[in-house]
């Protein structure tokens, strides 16, 4: 559809229609897929692969190096990345103008057709997870999991208080009774440790 | 003869195990649910259990993901007839005729021949597997490090060609993952390499990372979308078939089942292949062909019993070679890795408890689900009804905490959430993980065989690549690859048609908008 029609059309119905319209067979041809993402993995596979030979020279043979020695591997796989990732680039750039928009047809895995997607999730709970690796021993997995799972329930979408506060209770409670009297895992306890250690619940 | 007895004998002594018996239920039981619960699948249902298993046997951990493996087959074709919904893939074809069905007021129809087919099937090609497996562990005297360098090639090309449309992105994945293997020590003049933490002197854990790219990855792009499964529930009531109708879908079973085992220990024809083969045939020689696509019992119990004896199939060159021919094979290698052993054709040899774990695992899976899988298929719907975002974040959890014991390491959890996050990008943009994860797999055994190799070999390329085995081996992988590369093909063909298809509706709806203007004014 012409920028022009899209800009100018003023929002009536017909034109929002034809719109909704467009959009839709274009979600039925599967043109769902973001070329300026696409591009950006291509070119970060060829940044990988240049990084790899720039740190390879600093690789030593060994004193009896073989034919292909210790660098070889990654010489061959960073040289292999680099050309992989530019026909790569190339060749969505060849076909960058054919479609207008940023959207071009799917090659990877489709969301579920009919409820909307966002990233923002995803890489909330992403971090999220990191942040649980990092608070993990400071706080200790008792304070550190439920807070995680309290939080990541409320990202993705649950709104009922109850719901979230008793599925981080119980499922913090289950874990630490299955990994520790049944399989013997010690979890870091942080602060909690010297409560524990004074009831003796650990030694 | 003597190993294919002694297995099959080995196998049933597992069966009477009551504490392995008891673990197995509860594997059938993980399974099914994790094969029912659309978007989840045996990869991440093994991958979540899998550090949970690092202090147990490794026989008792390798028939719990056997377990898990076979329950899901059956698991996933639930949804499937109840909801039109496959769990996985290789019940697309139950999902049409099943669901046909299930419309038709016959839910306990589809529901009892597709538990009797993957029972049967399953049962079977247990059978077919220690016969498979076996004359392959006596390659262990003839293949030296030429022919397992070949081998651990061919590995990574068959997994890359068969888990993408496009094959130069499954190479990247596939170069990606190799690339990972590199970290830490070289394996054959032991120099540290891109060892620039640390923790990465003595290489990555490949568990952290197989976990991050193939269930993390999977959980975090399953986060994108917030819904809820019982949206797609209904209600139904289901009776069991009569012996006729079991009877009517004999020969089918029988059929898909000798598909199934056989074209499954293919690496590259998966359980979706054997099904999808198995019910082609099967509609050709039917009396009834029109049924099909409509509610044919035959189809439903083609597709069922090839997609069980696949599973199968399937372990034959994961245990027998060493090469993964699905991605929960590639899980159950890294499992196998995990315990200390390394995969190939001496495996078997060397530690032949591993097969009875494999086969003595499928066989009291099969036993179990017998018993409980028609219960099971009546019941497994209730769990539609769960909190779909609770559960993706328990799993999460669940999988952080798992990695988290194997080492008592927080930087294996950063690893993992790393590698899922490296994992949702090539799944959202068509990279093969199981690619990526089997390279990190293979990635150090090949570089060691292939030194090794021409060390042996005082350099000679030629020497190594005419080795009669090596040769042959590197020229299937190579024809994996051409096979690979029409796909590709076919898959820019289709983009460009798609491409055009979409100019030339842009180009109607703007002459359309023109006439528009034009009766306007």
């Amino acid at each position: 559809m012409a920028e022009g029609a899209k800009t100018a059309s003023g929002g009536t119905k017909e034109n929002i229609s034809q719109e909704d319209k467009e959009k839709a067979s274009w979600e039925k041809l599967a043109i769902t897929m973001d070329k300026r993402s696409d591009l950006a993995v291509s070119l970060f596979i060829v940044l990988v692969g240049v990084l790899m030979l720039i740190a390879a020279r600093d690789i030593e043979t060994g004193l009896m190096p073989d034919q292909i020695t210790s660098r070889g591997m990654p010489d061959i796989t960073g040289l292999f990345l680099v050309i992989v990732g530019v026909v790569l680039a190339a060749r969505q750039l060849l076909h960058w103008s054919e479609l207008p928009g940023h959207l071009v047809p799917e090659e990877g895995q489709e969301d579920e057709k009919g409820y909307p997607a966002t990233w923002v999730r995803a890489f909330g709970i992403m971090l999220l997870s990191v942040l649980w690796g990092w608070l993990l021993k400071p706080l200790g997995f008792l304070i550190a999991t439920p807070l995680y799972l309290f939080v990541s329930s409320w990202v993705m979408g649950e709104r009922s208080w109850g719901s979230i506060i008793a599925f981080s209770v119980i499922f913090t409670a289950s874990i630490w009774v299955i990994f520790g009297p049944v399989l013997g895992i010690r979890f870091p306890l942080g602060p909690l440790s010297h409560l524990a250690l004074s009831l003796g619940l650990i030694h | 003869m003597d190993l294919f007895v002694s297995g099959v004998v080995e196998s049933f002594k597992l069966c009477t195990d009551p504490l392995l018996m008891l673990l197995l239920l509860g594997g059938c039981i993980w399974g099914a649910i994790v094969g029912a619960l659309p978007g989840v699948g045996a990869t991440l249902g093994i991958g979540i259990l899998l550090p949970f298993t690092f202090k147990m046997s490794p026989v008792y951990a390798i028939a719990l993901f056997m377990s898990i493996n076979v329950a899901n087959s059956f698991g996933n074709s639930i949804p499937a007839i109840l909801m039109g919904v496959p769990g996985s893939a290789s019940a697309v074809l139950t999902a049409i005729d099943g669901y046909a069905l299930h419309k038709q007021g016959k839910s306990g129809l589809a529901l009892g021949v597709t538990y009797f087919s993957s029972v049967f099937g399953q049962f079977i090609s247990v059978f077919f597997f220690l016969a498979m497996v076996i004359p392959l562990s006596g390659l262990a005297y003839v293949f030296l490090a030429p022919e397992m360098a070949a081998l651990y090639f061919f590995g990574m090309c068959a997994i890359i060609s068969i888990t993408g449309d496009n094959i130069l992105k499954g190479l990247a994945a596939g170069a990606f993952g190799f690339a990972v293997s590199l970290i830490g020590r070289d394996p054959v003049g032991a120099v540290t390499r891109f060892a620039y933490h640390p923790e990465l002197r003595g290489g990555i854990d490949p568990i952290p990372v197989t976990m991050g790219l193939l269930a993390m990855s999977e959980l975090f792009r399953s986060m994108r979308q917030s819904f809820r499964w019982e949206e797609l529930v209904g209600s139904f009531s289901a009776k069991f078939p009569s012996v006729k109708d079991l009877v009517r879908a004999m020969p089918r079973i029988l059929i898909g089942t000798g598909i199934g085992s056989v074209l499954g220990a293919i690496p590259g024809l998966t359980g979706t292949t054997s099904a999808v083969i198995s019910y082609q045939q099967s509609k050709l020689w039917s009396k009834h062909p029109e049924e099909y696509g409509h509610g044919s019992i035959e189809g439903v119990a083609a597709n069922e019993s090839a997609q069980n004896a696949a599973q199968a199939g399937e372990m034959v060159p994961t245990f027998g070679l060493g090469i993964p021919a699905s991605t929960p094979s590639v899980m159950i290698l890294a499992a196998v890795l995990m315990h200390g052993f390394i995969p190939g054709p001496q495996m078997i040899r060397h530690a032949p408890q591993l097969l009875y774990a494999a086969s003595g695992g499928m066989l009291a899976s099969t036993f179990i689900l017998a018993l409980i899988g028609w219960p099971m298929s009546i019941y497994t719907l209730k769990l539609m009804t769960l909190n779909r975002q609770l559960i993706l974040v328990g799993c999460v959890a669940l999988t952080l905490v798992g990695v988290f014991t194997l080492n008592n390491s927080t930087f294996n959890c950063f690893l993992l959430v790393l590698f899922g996050m490296i994992g949702y990008f090539m799944r959202r943009y068509g990279y093969s993980v199981a690619g990526a994860t089997i390279a990190v797999i293979l990635g150090p055994g090949l570089e060691s065989y292939l030194r090794r190799g021409l060390l042996l070999l005082d350099g000679d390329w030629w020497a190594f690549m005419s080795r009669p085995w090596t040769g042959l081996i590197f020229a299937l992988s190579l024809g994996f690859l051409i096979y690979a590369s029409f796909g590709t093909i076919r898959l820019a063909r289709r983009a460009a048609a798609i491409r055009r298809q979409a100019v030339e509706a842009l180009r109607g709806s703007a002459s359309s908008d023109q006439r528009g203007e034009g009766g306007q004014m």
